[in-house]
């Protein structure tokens, strides 16, 4: 094992890869009674089409969730079930674009629970019956996530942004999609990709790092899995032009919601880390359109907004700027956004500010076990790595960079997706 | 960890020295016996005491000013909390051991600028930023009905908690809110001050035993009282359910059954009923997860919990309308099970050692033990400890019995129109 340090808040993590191609991180700190276990596999909702061997699959929307509520089906899985109940732990798990984490949080028998984990991940029964009776509850999900106004936006706004990019559709997909999802289908993503060489584990709490460390080497000798080639993601070239301009959703609400967004080619930035150019852009953004910002106020001031946020996402080859509001008038609102986007700026004194906020963050983030998990599983699952030495890569930050980079931001390739009465 | 209560000019100091974390937060808090008029100037008069003051006096300058001193944030918050009502102040700002030691006292200054140097002038808070957040107001209460949840929750708690302090949410209706303005606000304001509450302060982190000394000459002009009130409603048990159905136009309809508690000894209240919960509605493998979700695949979401200060427990779970009668059924069936001593000894000590890791995360979890301390001076609690070895003494027969005491009362549906 490794021992890496991440700077400044004398923190350690022991980092190893086995022989099997599993990459295991291990944070132990006596700080707290509890410990929080995560295997997780690089297999995401971003995965809509892949190659393996001559083969092309072409995924179902919403599969890579599905699978999740498959591989963690504990009511399924009786007896490990039972044995999870019995030593007061919680088991759940997550999906996103990128990845998909099982977990576990406990206090009592780490190792026993670090057995059950993996006995949940590599035991799987995923047939007929059990996919058809899922589909049920993912419906329900499906609904839930459809009734937040934000998310539904947000979910449609890409899907017009992009004309073939995995962002179209949403992690949990549509309830059309999950009616084709089959056992067949899930076991096939499970056989490709849930393989060693593309899965971690994180252990994080109060543990000794070295028989922690033993048991995975144990365990996973026992299984004698082996690494498998990856199959390649096939991407459809995506047309540098927005799909959709515009899009009206009837909502039967008092307030106006926009979502103003600009789509540019990501090599126009000529930046290597797209890590560090998310946060040049968010420092940019949160200059011009955060509640600190001369914008903000003026609106508010006029009765323009109710409230308006700013965000950066990056998606495969581009670079998506979204401007939010909720306000009263969305004619006049976009009308005016039109406008004062493109005159955005920055001056050094609000750079220098913002940056505060990304140490700060980065300090806080070792306050809790599932915090720390939760950073390092995100940083591997969409940035490829753990940066150790990311305090000192913030304070590094300039303003002459943060300049050039405002520089090339282009305007006018747009879509607006808005809320009417 | 370290804790200690210290009375000066009434005001209780609640000092838990813990290198546990990262931050140090402070938070005061003011408490009074509920009153139902003082919902919409509690709303009004958090919102715009952290909007702008007389210094920072815009919402641009206050902003800035906490993103300055690495992030430091001052939130605020009207709460009613059983019979009483909290207006409370949280500054939470960076240990500056990891910046610079002049932050320590540059975050308590702004904190004491946001309490004591609101924006007023002749005795009226600023016009100008008063219409801003009664615009905000106004839109935040017509907004509800964007939000299932929030709009189900308030609906179900106007009929469960009928005649109560929790029949009204802390959002104001808008009617309260034509009645307040730049005058009376900043008379509220006054009342903050002038003995009319119970004030309490607490403070955690790595700090020195000085900062109460520090804080105490900061705000050596409030006046505390040092009445001794009491959280707990003793509202009147009556035995019959209310069913409502509200429509909005959602995909999923949002259910909430609430249950009535009988008297409950100090025992039942505080360790048989946490137990009780945790097997019914809040593990893993809890009863209705198993029946409602997996068994029946009728919810993504389904759980319970308890309103402590208002003795109940609350149902809720996400459904699809069609499925209404049949979820009530089987809902209504697993509350039954409680009393079948088969069903409880799957589950009972697995629930007694999840409530064990609950207890541990009490120590991670810097608002649960400010909100301990605090909650002692309004509430006969014992350390968490005490509670872990009382909960280990729980008996299968005690949720038995607990289960007599446990009737329905309400079943509220809004239901989701859209399909």
């Amino acid at each position: 094992m490794k021992e890496c340090s991440f700077e400044k808040v004398d923190e350690k993590v022991y980092v190893e890869t086995l022989s099997n191609g599993i990459d295991v991180y291990l944070y132990p700190t006596n700080k707290t009674k509890n410990f929080y276990i995560s295997i997780s596999v690089k297999y995401g909702a971003r995965i809509n089409k892949y190659k393996v061997g001559n083969e092309i699959v072409n995924v179902i929307p919403g599969s890579a969730h599905f699978l999740e509520h498959k591989v963690m089906a504990l009511s399924e899985n009786i007896s490990v079930s039972k044995r999870i109940n019995e030593l007061g732990s919680l088991a759940n798990a997550w999906t996103n674009y990128y990845g998909t984490n099982y977990n576990i949080f406990g206090s009592i028998n780490l190792i026993e629970n670090l057995k059950l984990l993996l006995d949940i991940f590599y035991n799987t029964d995923i047939n007929e019956k059990n996919v058809l009776e899922e589909k049920g509850i993912i419906g329900e999900e499906i609904d839930m996530y459809k009734d937040d106004i934000n998310s539904f936006m947000y979910n449609s706004l890409f899907n017009n942004l992009f004309n073939s990019s995995y962002v179209k559709s949403s992690v949990v997909g549509e309830r059309s999609d999950i009616e084709k999802i089959t056992a067949k289908s899930l076991n096939k993503i499970y056989d490709d990709y849930y393989v060693p060489n593309n899965t971690f584990i994180i252990v994080t709490g109060n543990f000794d790092p070295e028989e922690v460390s033993n048991i995975i080497h144990e365990y996973m000798d026992r299984l004698k899995l082996k690494k498998k080639n990856i199959p390649a993601r096939i991407t459809d070239k995506e047309n540098e032009n927005v799909n959709v301009a515009y899009e009206e959703i009837k909502k039967d609400s008092e307030n106006i919601r926009v979502k103003y967004a600009i789509k540019m080619k990501k090599n126009r930035f000529n930046f290597k880390s797209d890590v560090f150019l998310r946060y040049y852009i968010s420092i940019i953004l949160s200059c011009n359109f955060s509640s600190s910002s001369s914008l903000y106020e003026k609106y508010k001031n006029e009765g323009l907004i109710i409230s308006m946020s700013s965000g950066v996402n990056i998606i495969d080859d581009y670079v998506v700027i979204i401007v939010s509001a909720t306000c009263n008038d969305g004619n006049k609102f976009i009308e005016r956004i039109k406008e004062d986007i493109k005159k955005i700026s920055l001056n050094k004194i609000e750079f220098e500010r913002k940056k505060k906020l990304f140490l700060k963050s980065y300090i806080l983030d070792f306050d809790n076990i599932e915090d720390i998990e939760y950073n390092i599983c995100e940083s591997i699952l969409i940035d490829g790595k753990v940066d150790f030495n990311e305090y000192s890569q913030i304070k590094n930050m300039n303003y002459k960079t943060a300049l050039s980079i405002l520089k090339s931001i282009k305007y006018d390739n747009t879509s607006i997706i808005r809320t009417i009465k | 960890m370290e804790y200690k209560k210290i009375i000066k000019n009434n005001i209780t100091y609640h000092l838990i020295n813990t290198d546990r974390f990262k931050t140090i937060t402070i938070v005061l808090f003011f408490t009074k016996e509920f009153n139902k008029n003082d919902i919409v100037f509690g709303n009004f008069l958090t919102n715009n005491l952290v909007y702008s003051s007389k210094k920072y006096n815009t919402k641009n300058k206050i902003a800035s000013y906490g993103e300055d001193l690495y992030g430091t944030k001052i939130s605020s918050s009207f709460l009613i909390n059983g019979k009483c009502e909290t207006i409370s102040f949280t500054l939470e700002y960076i240990n500056p051991k990891y910046t610079e030691s002049k932050y320590q006292s540059l975050s308590l200054d702004f904190l004491k600028e946001i309490v004591l140097n609101p924006n007023v002038k002749n005795n009226e808070f600023n016009h100008d930023y008063f219409e801003i957040i009664k615009k905000d107001a106004i839109s935040n209460v017509k907004n509800i009905k964007d939000n299932p949840n929030l709009f189900a929750s308030i609906e179900y708690s106007k009929i469960m908690y009928k005649g109560t302090p929790n029949e009204y949410s802390s959002i104001p209706s808008l009617k309260d809110i034509e009645k307040v303005n730049p005058k009376n606000l900043y008379d509220f304001y006054k009342a903050l001050f002038d003995g009319s509450f119970k004030v309490d302060i607490c403070i955690l982190g790595d700090v020195n035993n000085d900062i109460v000394d520090i804080i105490n000459d900061m705000f050596s002009s409030i006046k505390s009282n040092n009445k001794k009130y009491d959280f707990m409603i003793k509202s009147k048990f009556e035995n019959k359910v209310t069913e409502k159905i509200d429509s909005l136009d959602f995909n999923q309809s949002k259910l909430y059954i609430g249950y009535k508690l009988d008297k409950m000894n100090y025992h039942e209240f505080n360790h048989v009923l946490r137990v009780y919960n945790t097997i019914l509605g809040t593990m893993n493998d809890s009863i209705l997860f198993n029946i409602v979700r997996e068994e029946n695949s009728l919810c993504y979401s389904i759980g319970s919990y308890v309103t402590r200060y208002n003795p109940s427990l609350t149902i809720y779970a996400g459904i699809n309308k069609k499925n209404y009668d049949k979820t009530i059924e089987l809902i209504k069936s697993c509350v039954s099970s409680m009393s079948d001593k088969k069903v409880l000894e799957r589950l009972f000590s697995s629930a007694k050692k999840m409530i064990n890791t609950y207890i541990n995360n009490y120590y991670d979890d810097s608002v649960a033990q400010i909100n301990h301390y605090f909650n002692l001076e309004f509430d006969s609690i014992e350390d968490v400890e005490v509670t872990r070895e009382k909960i280990n003494e729980v008996t299968i027969e005690e949720v038995i019995e607990l289960n007599k005491k446990i009737h329905l009362n309400t079943i509220y549906m809004l239901k989701g129109d859209k399909m």
